[in-house]
């Protein structure tokens, strides 16, 4: 297809070169350093540094909290009493000197593995704005449509010829924009139902589907001996690929209801609990990105009522998620980021929010990750007391999906074209080029 | 009269247009010499002459035969309605022996309601976006306004005038639905209007001078924005409001008290936002701030305007933009259109024009932009003049085994993908389910007058069952098709879908189809004229005849028969 980017082939072998040849040079540089050294540090960019955890992820997790989660009451809390916390207070968690909202006690014993970014900073405090700057690294623009990072990873790493998708997105995310269609994520809207259409209606049994197909093939015929087959094959190619996916029991990997009851538990009762069962399940299958989406964090009203509520699924379905990768062996290969679109105003019932609601507030907010090469049971950054600006180790978008890239192996000064626009994986804001956040992997 | 040809008199009148005559790159081209009808068909004629001296330097070329009746009835109707031809269109047209039949076709596509209806839905799209939730947008009434003017075949120059200047509240107003779409962002106004109307991307220098066109830099951006500082934005959200309302005015530059020159003062009055480079979204983030510095706007590669008192600088923009001494308005439409029919711009991608992108045809891109100038914009002379070429009706058939040829040399006609619109209207008609559809917009849109409005547009709602299944790259201009595993999906498995195939669903062709014809072949034939629009060839008919004959049952054998003719490439495509 004339729109999907380079094929896994060809990225294999140039990686293949490129690995070669820097694997050599930093052995003999410095003995320590991970086999996995990539193509782009050998380059000696401007910020070139050898960091481990270099495409150690083999597949990528993102947990995105629609409308704008709060920074305070999840992996950010301020200390008890503050006015800017409300009746929320942190709790002391499994590592020391990290504390996060008593909302989340089973992510409180699961921080060993979360390395958790407290000063993340963008300009974005609109809904829609927000949610494209995080997921694609861009700040929007009408020209072009910049894909999200599930597309992006997907299309880096993912095999075309898969009988299940490369991206499943549970509940909604950003598309593939330029990319194609072919690298959208496939999505589900309830993870505890059935797959929509993925099972014929009563009438229509596997014989007469066939038979349609079959059908439909020859009828095919003529209008491709007259119009050429690149007219045709897209469509074939679509059948195909449903067909597939009707008929492989790895299908069964969407079927929540397959999973004993002790892991159901683990992960909790919610929907966003069972999205990660999913997800997990889904991984193990092959497929290398997985988008688990929990809506309800515009909280400008009440806040702590809701955020208790959301945590009731959070809680649980995260450090869930966390516990059973790491039981099954996969964290380490498996990168899990949780992220929204912009975090919470400081202050409480103020700005035009309602009693006991916060506002929009990107200036400085948290992002979490876990596994994929990141060190667990760390804190990057902080903000002042009162939580208003960044006052260590400031983070960008850019950085962070270039921290995505390198825990997946990707080369995030990759240019890709939207239409004769040259686009790079990762921003390079006005010449910049950002590095991947240093402290997560050192 | 129109609100611009009186504006333009009124500037007159009060002397102004000289002022910005003087200061801006403004010059407006004497009026078209009064003609009579004008004459597509002698336009016709001088764009396939200037096609023909581009096919004629190529070696070896195949050009592709005309089309014949059934498969140019077939490509119009999708084009200028959207959807396929009925059944009974077909046969007549088929069966019509007058010379005349295919202008006369085009007559009556373009008069109908469908036609204005499938056009405010594709250009609506185009400008705002497909999404049938777009939050910055009341699409019902846009959809209405833009449908009005497709109806009454209002001059182009016109419409993208109310466009760009519309001002007031977006119910009152349905032409706000772009503006809104911008919210308080000055950079989207820029970037949008001049990509739309100029086909220029100046987008790409927001961020920097322009990569491949060294005329614009970055300052010129900048400056082209500066025509909707003075334009503020509000999003109404009171109880009494409908769920989506807008309000967008413009505000007046007045000379500044006490100060010596024509310095303006650059306050805006009112509780809207003013557009700007860096958008803000509420007006308490305004608050503590010094009034923004007002820079000087400039055209697009032209001089920079001076403001003139009691004039809004969008309307000072939008006369530069739609006036026929403008080097892209015209050139920029035509190349849509003729992109839109012909399956690829002559500037290609369409809204790229830039020094580094040479269209394939400069001389047919001049001779069409210049035709439509000098048609004062009229839309449908242009479409007329399109579709009557020997280009755009040529076959899109190649002799097998030949490469098809370069698409910028128009030598075959296109294989177009369908839009998600165009893909349910075709189904809904081949399938009968045309009928229900209608009877359940007619319901909802009884219902929505009472209620709360400014939703959505009912039809565009009907299209979002389907959209999320279904490529769709929002604002993106296909090339080609590729179809998602949902889609796939819900054709095979959708029970909707398999519902309006049944033979049992009281609006299905197949019902009739059964019932009143005598023979098996005279039931294959119908079918085919009702899905694809055309008669079996004779292999095709032996073909379904087996398949029938082979089939469980008579009744499944036709219900398979149209499901797989419903999902043909021919039946997805334009061709």
């Amino acid at each position: 297809m004339s729109r999907s980017p380079r094929t896994r082939a060809s990225a294999t072998r140039r990686d293949v070169l490129g690995w070669g040849l820097a694997a050599g040079a930093a052995a003999l540089l410095n003995p320590r350093l991970p086999f996995a050294v990539a193509k782009d540090e050998k380059q000696a960019k401007p910020d070139g540094e050898l960091l481990p955890g270099k495409g150690r992820a083999k597949r990528l997790v993102l947990l995105y909290m629609a409308g704008g989660a709060t920074q305070f009451e999840t992996w950010a809390p301020k200390k008890k009493g503050s006015p800017n916390m409300g009746e929320a207070e942190p709790i002391n968690t499994s590592v020391e000197g990290v504390e996060v909202g008593s909302w989340f006690p089973n992510m409180a014993k699961t921080m060993d593995d979360v390395c958790v970014v407290r000063s993340v900073t963008t300009r974005e405090g609109n809904h829609d704005r927000g949610r494209y700057l995080m997921h694609t690294g861009y700040v929007p623009n009408p020209t072009v449509l910049h894909p999200g990072v599930g597309s992006y990873v997907a299309s880096e790493i993912g095999d075309t010829n898969s009988v299940l998708p490369n991206f499943v997105s549970i509940g909604g995310s950003q598309g593939a924009g330029f990319l194609g269609v072919e690298w959208d994520p496939f999505v589900v809207q309830n993870p505890a139902a059935p797959v929509e259409n993925l099972t014929s209606p009563p009438n229509i049994d596997k014989r007469r589907r066939d038979t349609r197909l079959s059908l439909l093939d020859r009828l095919n015929r003529e209008f491709e001996g007259d119009r050429g087959d690149e007219a045709v094959a897209p469509h074939r190619n679509m059948f195909d690929r449903a067909k597939k996916l009707m008929d492989t029991a790895k299908n069964r990997a969407f079927d929540v209801t397959e999973e004993p009851e002790s892991i159901l538990k683990l992960y909790g009762e919610s929907t966003f609990g069972k999205g990660c069962v999913v997800a997990r399940r889904l991984l193990e299958q092959g497929v290398k990105v997985v988008e688990v989406t929990l809506g309800g964090w515009d909280t400008h009203n009440n806040e702590h009522a809701a955020v208790k509520a959301l945590a009731e699924a959070l809680d649980p379905g995260m450090s869930g998620l966390l516990k059973d990768l790491r039981d099954r062996g996969l964290l380490d290969e498996t990168l899990v980021v949780w992220f929204s679109e912009f975090g919470r105003t400081p202050r409480v019932g103020e700005g035009g929010n309602g009693p006991g609601g916060r506002g929009h507030y990107p200036q400085a907010f948290s992002v979490a990750m876990a596994g994929g090469g990141v060190r667990g049971g760390r804190v990057i950054g902080a903000t002042d007391a009162d939580g208003v600006a960044c006052t260590e180790r400031p983070v960008t978008v850019q950085e962070l999906h270039a921290s995505v890239c390198h825990s997946m192996g990707i080369d995030q000064d990759r240019i890709r074209f939207a239409g004769r626009r040259p686009v790079r994986i990762v921003d390079q804001l006005e010449g910049v080029r950002y590095a991947p956040v240093r402290e997560m992997y050192v | 009269m129109d609100r611009r040809r009186s504006s333009k008199s009124w500037l007159a009148a009060l002397g102004l247009a000289g002022l910005v005559l003087a200061t801006g790159a403004v010059s407006f081209a004497p009026p078209a010499a009064a003609a009579g009808p004008k004459d597509w068909k002698a336009a016709a004629a001088k764009a396939d002459e200037l096609l023909v001296g581009r096919l004629k330097s190529q070696k070896d070329l195949v050009v592709a035969p005309p089309a014949d009746d059934a498969e140019f009835l077939r490509r119009v109707t999708m084009d200028l309605q959207g959807t396929i031809p009925t059944y009974e269109e077909t046969v007549a047209f088929l069966q019509d022996p007058s010379p005349a039949k295919r202008t006369a076709v085009v007559d009556r596509l373009l008069s109908s309601t469908r036609h204005a209806d499938w056009f405010a839905i594709w250009y609506g799209n185009l400008l705002v976006g497909s999404s049938a939730r777009n939050r910055n947008v009341d699409r019902r009434a846009f959809n209405d306004w833009l449908r009005e003017q497709f109806r009454k075949n209002r001059p182009y120059d016109e419409m993208v005038y109310d466009l760009v200047t519309a001002s007031g509240n977006s119910e009152q107003n349905g032409a706000l639905g772009l503006m809104t779409s911008f919210e308080t962002s000055a950079a989207d106004a820029a970037g949008k209007t001049s990509r739309y109307f100029l086909g220029v991307q100046m987008q790409c220098a927001q961020c920097h001078d322009h990569p491949y066109d060294k005329r614009i830099k970055q300052t010129d951006f900048q400056a082209y924005a500066a025509f909707f500082f003075t334009t503020t934005y509000r999003r109404n959200m009171s109880p009494n409001t409908p769920d989506i309302s807008f309000d967008v005015n413009s505000y007046a530059l007045e000379p500044a008290k006490g100060r010596a020159g024509t310095e303006m003062a650059a306050m805006p009055r009112g509780r809207g936002i003013p557009l700007m480079l860096e958008p803000v979204r509420r007006p308490a983030d305004l608050r503590g701030r010094a009034a923004p510095a007002l820079p000087d706007a400039k055209f697009l590669l032209g001089k920079t305007v001076k403001d003139v008192p009691g004039l809004d600088r969008r309307t000072v923009l939008a006369k530069w933009m739609t006036s026929k001494g403008n080097e892209w308005f015209a050139e920029a439409f035509a190349n849509r259109m003729w992109a839109y029919f012909m399956g690829r711009g002559i500037v290609h991608p369409v809204d790229d024009f830039s020094t580094s992108n040479k269209p394939s045809n400069p001389e047919l891109l001049k001779f069409l932009g210049d035709e439509l100038a000098r048609g004062d914009f009229d839309v449908n002379h242009l479409i007329r003049t399109i579709v009557a070429t020997d280009a755009y009706q040529r076959s899109s058939k190649m002799p097998r085994g030949l490469e098809r040829p370069d698409p910028s040399l128009y030598a075959v006609a296109a294989v177009k993908p369908l839009s998600v619109e165009q893909s349910f209207d075709a189904l809904f008609r081949a399938t009968g389910a045309e009928a229900e559809v209608e009877r359940r917009l007619a319901l909802r849109g009884n219902n929505m007058e009472g209620a709360r409005r400014g939703l959505v547009d009912p039809r565009t709602q009907i299209y979002q069952l389907f959209r999320r299944s279904f490529d769709d790259d929002e604002g993106a201009e296909e090339e080609t098709f590729t179809g998602t595993i949902p889609r796939g999906l819900l054709m095979m498995n959708g029970m909707e879908i398999n519902r309006i195939m049944s033979s049992v669903n009281g609006d299905s062709p197949l019902k009739r189809i059964l019932a009143e014809s005598r023979s098996d072949r005279e039931r294959v034939r119908r079918l085919y004229l009702t899905v694809l629009s055309r008669d079996p060839s004779a292999g095709e008919l032996n073909n379904a005849l087996t398949h029938v004959h082979t089939s469980r049952n008579e009744q499944e054998g036709y219900e398979d028969l149209l499901w797989a003719l419903c999902n043909t490439t021919e039946f997805m495509s334009n061709h």
